[in-house]
């Protein structure tokens, strides 16, 4: 994989992760329902499961 | 033919070749930065188990403020024993655990020990099972078991529990390396699932607009000081010591020299509180809140369901199963060496053969929090004898490594220490001169530290060692 790709993985998965952590907030305060958190926060997910193995999980170099 | 194969003497060596490609001394261009600690510590504290153990506080009747100190308190400790306690030892001896109990202890011993954590690794291991099987439990209406039960309490239970064992040993059985990658994946967004669940039931429990509203909802809703029926009233006391013994296995049984070793220099135990912090103060906190949310029912399951939909669920599945799959697998390794010649995937069935049986108890995962205690009880008095050995013994005048340098196979004052400091601990407890289990470790501990120097400078490390090159010796 690319290092640009890598880099546009890691920010989609950041991303998503900062949805999932915004959303239950946003419920909180009353800015949107508990079921559009529900859907926001598992939308989330699926794209940081997609995302994140790219550039979390790195393969071993070859020993020298 | 058949005795040879299964002597101690035989069984050792076993050990010695399956930890030997960690029996090298850590090498200072091998040594880590601080930031890989922080990133390692609070990979390892946000599990599964963190599902169960901020619920049962709850319905241990814990109250709000006892809660908030006693935990402050327990993980500062835990933070210190690392630090003062596993660190300074790893860094100077920059050796695993196992070759520095080997040194110690006699490879016979560190066999014997070696089975004991693998056999404790097998219940961990089942209680996991169980806590992904109330997530999938949800998808077919079985119930998860009541509180009290120690039985399955449905066939589906066992049906569940069965299956989901049947795949952690199946993964397991193919290697660990890629659950643990994948483990890796799963940390950060298990956390969200922790915080925003707690976050977005807060609601479900009392209106809030302030932050005295929240204490006021975390004094009468959640950690109300009432404990459910046929559960004991904690104490503060028992925060304390729960927070601080719950890793002991990894701070003063040294299992966490194997990572420690690699450290700069011992200061480096206190990132640790990237760990202790985030998984065993906030995340324990949250899957309170969360339990409260769902009336008080201790389901893991339909707690992360009802926080996070199907995302929870799969929260609670995927944290059941990273930390079981390695567990079991580890528990497969160990108990390779005491098979006859059996290749790791026979004996990894016959361990998640077992392991599963167990997960179909719910006693397990509903006991948890003794479960915890008493790993930590049986393994804590070799922790004391390498403390004594590596600082108290050149101070006092005795020989270190004197089992080793006299070929012992069998350190007899460690091994008596370790079962005569258990026996006592019974009796203390059977006597209720210690009125918990969970406040047992601390008495047991320094009974230890007192047998080990008692006993080894009656039998061997006092005396002049005449240099016997045997079994125990490293070799060259």
């Amino acid at each position: 994989m690319t290092t640009s790709l890598r880099i546009l993985f890691s920010v989609i998965g950041i991303i998503s992760l900062a949805v999932c952590v915004t959303t239950p907030i946003l419920s909180f305060v009353g800015k949107i329902s508990f079921d559009g958190y529900l859907l926001w926060f598992n939308i989330a997910t699926l794209v940081w499961f997609i995302t994140a193995p790219f550039w979390m999980i790195r393969k071993k170099s070859k020993s020298t | 033919m058949a005795n040879k194969r299964f002597s101690a003497r035989a069984i050792a060596e076993r050990f010695d070749k399956m930890y030997e490609f960690d029996r090298e001394r850590v090498t200072e261009d091998k040594f880590l930065s601080g930031g890989k600690f922080a990133a390692f510590f609070a990979g390892e504290h946000v599990a599964a188990t963190e599902f169960v153990i901020g619920p049962m506080f709850v319905l241990h009747g814990i109250s709000a403020i006892d809660l908030f100190l006693g935990l402050l308190i327990g993980n500062l400790l835990a933070v210190l024993s690392w630090t003062f306690i596993c660190a300074p030892i790893a860094v100077r001896v920059r050796l695993t655990l196992y070759w520095y109990l080997r040194k110690i202890c006699g490879p016979g011993l560190t066999a014997i020990y070696n089975i004991a954590n693998a056999f404790l690794y097998c219940i961990l291991a089942g209680a996991m099972i169980s806590v992904s099987a109330t997530a999938i439990g949800l998808a077919f209406k079985v119930p998860c078991p009541a509180l009290t039960d120690v039985l399955p309490n449905s066939v589906g239970w066992v049906v569940i529990t069965l299956c989901v064992g049947a795949v952690v040993t199946l993964f397991a059985i193919l290697g660990f390396e890629k659950v643990s990658q994948f483990s890796s994946v799963c940390v950060p967004w298990l956390f969200t699932v922790f915080i925003g669940g707690a976050i977005v039931l807060l609601p479900r429990l009392g209106n809030i607009s302030r932050l005295a509203d929240f204490w006021h909802i975390a004094q009468t809703k959640i950690w109300t000081g009432i404990p459910e029926p046929g559960q004991d009233k904690f104490t503060i006391w028992h925060i304390i010591f729960f927070a601080w013994f719950c890793n002991l296995a990894m701070h003063v049984d040294l299992s966490d020299m194997a990572t420690l070793r690699y450290a700069k220099k011992w200061t480096y135990g206190l990132y640790s509180a990237f760990g202790m912090y985030p998984g065993h103060y906030l995340a324990w906190i949250c899957s309170g809140i969360m339990v409260a949310a769902v009336a008080r029912k201790m389901d893991p399951g339909l707690m992360a369901y009802t926080a996070a939909g199907l995302a929870g669920a799969v929260a609670v599945v995927t944290a059941g199963w990273t930390t079981a799959n390695p567990t079991m697998y580890r528990a497969g390794l160990a108990l390779q060496v005491v098979t006859p010649n059996w290749a790791r995937w026979k004996v990894t069935l016959v361990a998640g053969t077992v392991t599963t049986i167990l997960s179909c108890f719910p006693v397990f995962f509903l006991r948890l929090l003794d479960f915890v205690a008493i790993y930590g009880l049986i393994l804590m008095p070799i922790g004391a004898v390498v403390l004594v050995e590596h600082w108290i013994f050149p101070r006092i005048g005795l020989r270190q490594y004197w089992a080793e340098k006299s070929g012992q196979l069998v350190n007899v004052p460690a091994a008596a220490t370790w079962v005569l400091t258990l026996g006592l601990c019974w009796l203390l407890l059977r006597v209720h001169v210690i009125p918990h289990l969970f406040f047992l470790w601390l008495p047991g501990y320094f009974i230890a530290l007192i047998l080990y120097m008692v006993l080894a400078s009656l039998f061997g490390a006092r005396a002049p060692v005449e240099y016997r090159p045997g079994f125990a010796e490293e070799k060259a």
